[in-house]
């Protein structure tokens, strides 16, 4: 196989990164990306590389990128030294013919492998400046004296770089084990106590997946060093715990076992959708989950991917006392008590409700113990005499963005509504900034 | 009606306060407050400063504290001299717990706590205030528990005597703070308790606002924006201290607050007098008092001294002292420091009091200083006299060297038989700096930490006024800092507002407070992090109040000069002792003369190897003067250049008056030494030494100037009337008004010379023990290792690289080709990369065996494979190894074989040879200097193809020639006096060249100078007489690939 490395110094964010990634479809069989490194790989396996990376170089000219570096090598690591190194060989790409990549690496500097500066420092110490002096050097001299991050690197310099760029990642499903070396038991509850345990690994690992095993795979390990093989199903997917364990513990009943218990294991073999329960969100009541979950899928839609709930602050001004927080995919299992857990709840009680933006009004003030205290306000022409007024609660700040100085009062109207108003000190204005009810 | 406040808080209440006590109680002045109370939390450290402004203001001062009694805060307020003692005590028993020993547990540092019991057993002469909201009283008038409030008040009426008082607080901050203020008066009201109004200030205007509001911020760990969020700061302005016109409007229909306030302030007191723990107790056989058995010690001292006849001076000048001594009371004083230098000498650290006490024949009898001041003709009264400040005597001021790592076994023996309750540290309050004010200020505002690193290093030296301006008018647009952000905006005031503002409390180097009594319960001690206890007041404080402090100083001097004694001992068999050297050696005078002076002590630096090569000492009084020319004083009063002139006989010695002539003879006519200037006022003033003795005392005082002005003023107009010409009297006046603030004491000086002088010819006659001591007393002096490695070079000192297999932690000498000069062998400690751990591990594992080789080295030592390719690098396994690549492949195989019964197959390794400028660049990487090269070696070629010169070949230019030189920096300095021009030390291979780089250097040129490691000037060649400058006009960095080197950067 061999693999293109294209370095791009301008990486596209947001919907051009979906561009970028169909734009390099468009040209090569497979393709993939790692943005953090600005990185993109290509499959040119039976294509010849410095045409395609021509061909690629024009498609995202398209799209305004310049400055593409690339390098192509059977070997992933040494197509990205390749591609680095492009500049110094032949001004944009870089091929290394299969077969030399050790070659082409030897007389290069160990930084290229881009090593970690305190491995860097004992090679220098030896005298280790290129790659060909890693790569002639034993396993067992690295390993000893370089350890494990040593040994990686002398694979490198080696061009022993094994890993599959393109290829699908199997999928891991979860297991659980537990081997006992100085104890064994063929007692049913203490089997069944040790398979709580086991499951719970395996089912959270399953639902947070959000999918249900439909089977898994029972694996008692004897003192005879013989092993018990057998498979346990559900009629329906699950990750609930209870669910498994009163499968395994029927199961384990019908086995009779022909020596002492030394080790369990559990593995899921099959995964399905889980059973979808009876909705309660949005459903009135007839709708299943399912249509729960289309909803709260169309309102993300609508507003992006986020999760939004009120958090209380303790700002001294009202308006930013509650602020409405977004959360991102980790909160989105969460209800919103969950979420805003933590946070101070609101005393029960009338509810103060804040206008959109504070509207000036005409205020007639009584003076009190060297403030103005309103008697009556005037809003949108309607007079509105005050019965009682308490105050002032005084904000101020002469801060790093904003300068604030307010008088706040509370007033209760001759209707009985209690009202906020506020008396910005530096403007001298009066404002009403909302009503509790 | 008088309003009074008495719950102050200044910036002596860590992190919850910003105003400094003076300009509280200034602005409290201003408002017309004729009282005022301060209350800081657990702390008494403002008190002196607040109570001296007070008197200064006219301003009635009320003494008290915070406490946190049970996690809830109250205040106390001093009544009496009792109640301020119960204070001062309950203030150090809730910082330190028990004062027994370091080990015992004792409240958290900066969390001081205490319990009601504590409070309950120390509460006469104090007046207690209930506290905020956020205190007992008023958590449960909030929480509806009004009987148990009432019986908590009940409680603590008869505990206090009826000296108590509810606090009641009005902010404004919303309806729960004035339901709980009417609660809390309606509780005072029925159980017949008075009510104060309490405004607990913490701030006076908007500036120190925003600096409590960053204090609170960072106290919590938060920025300001996220502190604003969680609602964690004060919501309004109003915990400042507020007009009193405003505070009686405000309590309009509720006076009885207010009178209650006043009433509470003028049943208070407080007295300065009160803050001064009695003197300790020496432990005099029986049948002697202190005075007389000061007496026997001294006359003891004296036979040893100057032999059993004395001479009617000797003995007319010891009465004289004695009778003063005894009259003061300070005889215990005397005999405590005796004590602890009678300690030291019997454990063989080597000490000696500097500073005004060698004026004294008493101390110099004592074994305390080492110059005898009747034979120096020197002046008691400098030391001690009967003048009184404020009704009282100056304490005496003896500081004594130790050597400076064996400093810690004094401290232990007077903790030891002081006892901690009697005995503490002083503290030194460091105030904020442009530095601290930035980076503070921008954590608090979030900004991120790089930027504020960057920016604060620009900042050095700058207080936090002129840090803002700065910052705001060239560092600020220079780094692309945004300086018209309101963020930005928000900072400079915070910084300008730091302005004095004390930032934390610190370990004074040596100052110890001894007392008879507790000492806690006049000055408060707390616990340092480091176990040692220390007391709240400030080192100036002590001056203020008149506590005598015992100054216990660490001198690295002293500590290399012991070092090369016992190098020289060992070799020879003979222990050359300090006091007894020859004081006339002729070549160390010559090698003095020649400036070749690098590494000794205080005569070291280049402006006194500049000044030296004029001057030329000839003998001991010229070192002496020597040490005291080179100061800000006598450079800032223009005297360096007169007396350099007069001593080489090119400018004739004159003087204003012959009167002068016996005070400055032996200074050229030229006033170098307080002494001289106390002496004057004597000569031709008319003063009496006590006048004289406080004259000097003005001078000494920066901080007021007016004063030295009259007093200076006053000595004109009494030298007039004795006579003197009036021009004469006004040239003697500005001459003094030049040195007044940095004067250096003639018997100072001499202690210093002494040093100098025994540094100086150990140089001349045991080169390798110098620098044995020298090295072995790292950190310290001016110069860095290398500096010194490569002047023991150029004396022929055989040298000798760090070996794992012949050499030891510390240097140490091995026999050389010559037997007079042994070799010197560079100790394990200078190995960078390995700490004390690995060190000790390998003085465990050499002191067990010998080490047998590498791989032994690195298994028996435990090294891992850092450590051991850093010993590689610094070729300590040379004796082995000798290629360095090599030796560090065996090493790290011995580090990670660790499996012994599968050892690792042995692997050779193919290693070029290194060059020698590798090698040398290696070097200094491992070790920071190089024994046999030095890294401008690897460029010369280069350099002499672009005609640029060495220190050697420079040497040949021409006065005015322009030139261009290149050298390491090893120094750069920039003092106060030169006005903005930095001085740069250059070292290559064969020495050194002086640039001076005027204040007009900018832009690039200024940064290269700034950071470059080796640096290539463009200059003009400056001679005067022997020594050469190059004035720089450009400079340019030189980039040497893998060459690290710290140089030593204005310090």
């Amino acid at each position: 196989m061999t693999f293109v490395a294209l370095l791009i110094p301008d990486w596209p964010t947001g919907a051009a990164a979906n561009d970028l990634l169909a734009q390099l479809l468009s040209v090569a069989p497979r393709a993939a990306i790692t943005p953090d490194k600005g990185l993109a790989w290509l499959d040119a396996r039976g294509l010849d590389p410095g045409a395609l990376v021509e061909r690629v170089c024009e498609a995202l000219g398209e799209l305004g990128m310049r400055g593409i570096r690339a390098g192509a090598a059977a070997v992933p690591s040494v197509a990205i030294v390749a591609a680095e190194r492009s500049w110094v060989v032949s001004h944009d790409f870089s091929h290394v013919v299969p077969g030399t990549e050790r070659t082409y690496l030897a007389p290069l500097p160990l930084d290229v492998l881009k090593p970690i500066p305190k491995l860097m420092a004992m090679f220098a110490s030896v005298g280790l400046v290129r790659c060909g002096d890693l790569a002639r050097l034993t396993r067992e001299s690295v390993e000893v004296r370089f350890g494990r991050d040593g040994l990686a690197l002398w694979k490198l310099a080696r061009a022993d770089d094994p890993r599959l760029i393109f290829s699908a990642r199997p999928r891991e499903l979860p297991t659980a084990s537990l081997d006992w070396t100085e104890f064994s038991t063929s007692d049913l509850e203490q089997l069944v106590f040790v398979l709580h345990s086991l499951l719970k690994t395996v089912c959270d690992a399953i639902a947070v997946d959000g999918v249900g095993a439909r089977s898994l795979t029972l694996t008692l390990s004897l003192e005879n060093r013989t092993t018990i093989v057998q498979s346990v199903g559900a009629a329906r997917s699950t990750a609930q715990r209870t669910t498994w364990l009163r499968l395994m513990r029927r199961t384990l009943e019908r086995i009779t076992l022909p020596d002492r218990v030394t080790g369990i294991a559990i593995q899921v073999d099959a995964v399905g959708a889980p059973a979808v329960r009876q909705g309660d969100l949005f459903d009135l009541g007839f709708a299943s989950a399912h249509g729960a979950e289309s909803a709260v899928a169309h309102v993300l839609d609508l507003q992006g991917d986020a999760v939004v709930t009120i958090a209380r602050a303790e700002h001294s001004l009202f308006e930013r006392r509650v602020k409405w927080v977004a959360h991102g995919p980790e909160a989105w299992g969460l209800g919103p008590e969950q979420i805003s857990s933590g946070l101070r709840s609101q005393a029960s009680g009338l509810n103060l409700q804040l206008l959109p933006a504070p509207r000036e009004v005409i205020v007639l003030t009584q003076s009190r113990r060297g403030f103005a205290t309103p008697v009556r306000y005037t809003d949108n022409g309607v007079p509105n005499p005050l019965k009682e007024s308490l105050g002032p609660h005084c904000i101020s700040g002469d801060r790093w963005t904003e300068r604030v100085a307010r008088e706040y009062h509370q007033g209760v109207r001759a209707d009985g509504v209690v009202v906020l108003l506020y008396r910005d000190v530096l403007s001298e204005q009066w404002y009403l900034a909302g009503w509790w009810d | 009606m008088t309003i009074t406040e008495l719950r102050t808080h200044s910036a002596y209440s860590f992190g919850d306060g910003a105003v400094t006590p003076e300009d509280l109680v200034e602005r409290a002045a201003e408002l017309g407050y004729t009282s005022l109370g301060l209350t800081d939390t657990a702390d008494l450290g403002g008190i002196v400063r607040f109570a001296v402004a007070c008197r200064s203001h006219m301003v009635r001062p009320i003494v008290g504290a915070e406490l946190i009694v049970d996690g809830r805060p109250l205040a106390l307020l001093a009544r009496t001299k009792q109640g301020y003692c119960n204070l001062a005590s309950l203030v150090t028993r809730s910082r330190s717990g028990e004062l027994r020993s370091a080990e015992e547990p004792r409240p958290k540092r900066g969390k001081p706590r205490l319990s009601a019991g504590e409070l309950a057993g120390r509460t006469r002469g104090l007046f207690l205030l209930t506290g905020p909201s956020s205190g007992a009283l008023a958590t449960l008038v909030r929480e509806d528990r009004i009987l148990e409030a009432t019986r908590l008040l009940h409680q603590w009426r008869e505990q206090f005597f009826g000296n108590v008082a509810v606090e009641v607080q009005c902010h404004h901050t919303g309806g729960d703070e004035a339901a709980l203020a009417g609660a809390l008066i309606a509780l005072a009201e029925r159980a017949s308790v008075p009510w104060i109004v309490a405004q607990d200030p913490r701030y006076i205007d908007s500036g120190s606002r925003i600096v409590h509001e960053m204090l609170t911020a960072l106290r919590h760990g938060v920025t300001l924006d996220v502190m604003a969020e969680r609602g964690l700061g004060h919501p309004n302005g109003g915990w400042q201290l507020l007009d009193p016109g405003v505070l009686a409007t405000r309590w309009r229909g509720r006076e009885a607050g207010l009178d209650s306030s006043a009433a509470i302030a003028e049943q208070c007191a407080f007295d300065l007098s009160w803050v001064r723990p009695p003197l300790p107790t020496f432990a005099v056989p029986g049948g002697h008092d202190d005075n007389s058995f000061l007496r026997e010690r001294t006359i003891a001292g004296a036979y040893e001294r100057w032999g059993r006849a004395l001479t009617e001076k000797q003995r007319h000048q010891l009465n004289r002292e004695l009778t003063v001594i005894g009259k003061l009371g300070f005889a215990g004083f005397f005999l405590v420091m005796w004590d602890a230098v009678h300690f030291a000498q019997q454990q063989g650290i080597l000490c000696q009091g500097r500073g005004s006490a060698a004026n004294s024949a008493v101390a110099y009898c004592l074994g305390i200083t080492p110059i005898d001041p009747v034979a120096n003709g020197l002046l008691f009264e400098r030391f001690l006299s009967e003048a009184r400040v404020d009704g009282q005597a100056e304490a005496p001021d003896i500081d004594v060297d130790f050597e400076h790592d064996r400093r810690e076994e004094v401290l232990d023996y007077m903790y030891r038989t002081y006892a901690r309750s009697g005995s503490a540290i002083t503290a030194v309050t460091q105030l904020y700096s442009a530095p601290t004010a930035i980076q503070d200020g921008m954590r608090a505002l979030g900004y991120p930490a790089e930027l504020a690193f960057r920016l604060s290093k620009r900042l050095h030296y700058h207080n936090s006024r002129r840090g803002a301006e700065c910052l705001e008018n060239e560092i600020g647009p220079a780094q692309k800092f945004d300086v018209a952000a309101p963020r930005a905006r928000a900072l400079l005031t915070i910084m300008r507002a730091c302005e004095g503002l004390p930032r934390l409390r610190s370990t004074h180097p040596g100052g110890f407070v001894l007392s008879s009594a507790p000492l806690g319960d006049h000055a408060p001690i707390e616990w340092t992090t480091m176990g040692r206890s220390i007391i709240q007041f400030d080192k100036d404080d002590l001056d203020l109040v008149g506590i005598p402090k015992f100054d216990f100083l660490g001198l690295g001097g002293l500590a290399a000069v012991r070092r090369a004694f016992d190098g020289i001992e060992a070799r020879t068999g003979t222990r050359p002792q300090m006091y007894q050297l020859p004081i006339d050696d002729k070549a160390t005078y010559e090698m003095i003369s020649r400036g070749d002076t690098l590494g000794t002590f205080q005569i070291e630096s280049r402006a006194q190897i500049a000044s030296i090569l004029h001057t030329k000492p000839e003998k001991l009084y010229d070192i002496t003067v020597q040490v005291a020319l080179i100061r800000p004083g006598p450079i800032t009063a223009r005297f360096v250049k007169p007396y350099t002139e007069r001593r080489r006989g090119r400018e004739k010695v004159t003087y204003a008056d012959p009167r002068l002539e016996p005070i400055l003879a032996r200074t050229q006519g030229i006033p170098i030494f307080q002494e001289q200037a106390m002496a004057i006022a004597i000569a031709l003033g008319g003063y009496t030494p006590p006048e004289a003795d406080l004259l000097r005392r003005t001078m000494g005082n920066v901080r007021k100037e007016a004063r030295l002005i009259a007093a200076l003023a006053d000595l004109r107009e009494r030298m007039i009337e004795k006579h003197v010409a009036p021009a004469v009297a006004q040239q003697i006046e500005a001459d003094l008004r030049g040195f007044a603030n940095y004067g250096f004491p003639e018997s100072h000086a001499w202690s210093f010379a002494l040093i100098a002088y025994a540094t100086a010819w150990l140089k001349t006659n045991h080169p390798t023990e110098f620098y044995l001591g020298l090295l072995n007393s790292q950190p310290m002096g001016f110069y860095s290792v290398s500096t010194l490695l490569h002047d023991a070079r150029r004396h022929h000192v055989p040298l000798r690289p760090p070996c794992l297999r012949d050499g030891s932690r510390d240097c140490t000498t091995e026999p050389g080709d010559n037997p007079a000069i042994p070799a010197l062998r560079v100790g394990w400690r200078f190995i960078r990369g390995i700490g004390a751990k690995h060190l000790d591990a390998l003085v465990g594992a050499r002191h067990a065996s010998p080490l047998l080789g590498i791989a032994d080295t690195v298994r028996r030592a435990e090294l891992d494979r850092a450590a051991s390719i850093a010993i590689a690098q610094s070729g300590a396994f040379t004796a082995w190894e000798p290629d360095r690549r090599r030796a560090a492949w065996e090493a790290l195989r011995a580090a990670g074989d660790t499996m012994p019964l599968a050892p690792a197959h042995e692997a050779a390794l193919d290693t070029t040879p290194m060059s020698r400028n590798r090698r040398i660049l290696l070097d200094y990487f491992a070790t920071g200097f190089c024994l046999d090269g030095h890294p401008m070696e690897a460029l010369r070629k280069k350099l002499n193809r672009l005609d640029v010169k060495n220190s050697r070949s420079v040497l040949g230019m021409p006065n005015r020639e322009t030139v261009v030189v290149s050298g390491l920096v090893i120094a750069r300095q920039q003092p106060q006096t030169a006005n903005g021009t930095v001085f740069l030390l250059l070292e290559d291979e064969h020495g050194h060249i002086n640039v001076i780089v005027p204040k007009t250097i900018t832009g690039k040129d200024r940064d290269d100078m700034k950071h470059a490691i080796v640096i290539l000037v463009l200059g003009r060649v400056e001679w005067n007489g022997p020594s050469l400058q190059i004035v720089g006009s450009r400079f340019q960095a030189v980039q040497v690939e893998g060459l690290t080197y710290n140089s030593r950067d204005f310090r």
